[in-house]
């Protein structure tokens, strides 16, 4: 083989070494976008997942404040709320029984944030609480709802809160 | 054309194919991103509505213990009107209103860091001026008000309408 051959050949070769090259890093670059747009997709669904579990359990029918038959949007019935929390309270199978399939891994709270006095202190209730075993990410989300004492015909303004295992 | 020319002809027709493959990558990514960020803060502006309705529905059925467990609309309401009927504890149901919601948010919207805008307009037939709260004004980082949870209260028999709003600012 003569230099000039020699010589083109190479050339050929850099030639496709740098087309390869900018091929990798084209997809190499590709992959990495749609795996961050899939990321922050995923992400906003979760927060959406999160709001769709707080919708859910607000329209419980067995906690939900109902006045003749008129039930309340947002408002839970703080003796329902005790006789829930009475029945469920250690009762992880229960919980699961009938709740697992619309609430998934999550623990669901609500908390008495006004009046809250030295004669009346805080009340809080669990509601639903079920994490696995392998704990990986976890959102949060709190909704203001009202808490309803039809003994002594109060509202109370609580926050309930959603804490979603991933 | 000789065989070198050629060569050279298909070289640059590959670099050609190669820079505009790569501009149609960069425009896909790009078109993506922004879709992607619309959709998320749509998202963001869902949970922010859903926040602000929310606790303007439950406030205004607060009961307030010093006004004989009066919810915080009627008091509201006799505020607005400057009735005067209502009798809580010694203060005003005026005061009453702004005790009540500075405890609600400072135990709740504060402890959450959030931005926002929470007022009570008694209304054009009221002679009491807007009650806005020290935070009213967005904070900086923010780049304006969402779309604000309104609780209209009426001044029935009497004309004209109170408003709660909270707005979460956008972050």
């Amino acid at each position: 083989m003569n230099k000039k051959a020699q010589i083109q050949l190479g050339e050929s070769i850099f030639v496709v070494i740098i087309i390869v090259l900018l091929i990798v890093f084209g997809l190499v670059f590709y992959a990495q976008a749609q795996k961050e747009s899939i990321d922050a997709e995923s992400s906003g669904f979760d927060d959406l997942d999160t709001i769709a579990i707080a919708q859910y359990a607000t329209s419980l029918v067995e906690l939900q404040c109902s006045l003749q038959e008129v039930q309340y949007p947002n408002c839970f019935d703080i003796t329902k709320l005790e006789a829930f929390h009475r029945v469920v309270q250690g009762n992880t199978e229960l919980e699961k029984e009938f709740y697992f399939s619309q609430l998934g891994n999550a623990k669901l709270n609500i908390t008495e944030i006004y009046p809250v006095t030295i004669a009346q202190p805080q009340r809080s209730w669990q509601l639903y609480d079920n994490q696995p075993t392998t704990l990986a990410e976890q959102a949060q989300a709190t909704l203001p709802v009202s808490l309803y004492n039809p003994i002594e015909d109060t509202y109370s303004f609580g926050v309930l809160t959603i804490i979603q295992y991933r | 054309m000789n065989k070198k020319a050629q060569a050279e002809i298909i070289g640059l027709m590959i670099i050609v194919i190669i820079i505009t493959l790569a501009m149609l990558f960069y425009l896909s990514y790009v078109t993506t991103e922004s879709d992607s960020s619309t959709k998320s803060n749509i998202r963001k502006e869902f949970i922010d509505n859903e926040l602000s309705m929310s606790f303007v529905q439950a406030a205004v059925r607060t009961t307030v213990p010093e006004c004989g467990n009066l919810p915080l609309d009627i008091l509201i309401k006799d505020c607005g009107l400057q009735e005067r009927r209502i009798s809580c504890a010694g203060m005003t149901t005026c005061e009453a209103v702004s005790i009540t919601l500075e405890t609600i948010k400072n135990e709740t919207l504060d402890v959450w860091d959030k931005s926002y805008s929470l007022l009570v307009d008694y209304g054009e037939t009221s002679q009491i001026d807007t009650l806005e709260f020290d935070a009213y004004d967005c904070a900086e980082g923010t780049v304006g008000r969402r779309a604000p949870g309104v609780q209209p209260i009426p001044y029935y028999p009497e004309p004209g309408t109170a408003f709660l709003e909270l707005a979460i600012c956008k972050k």
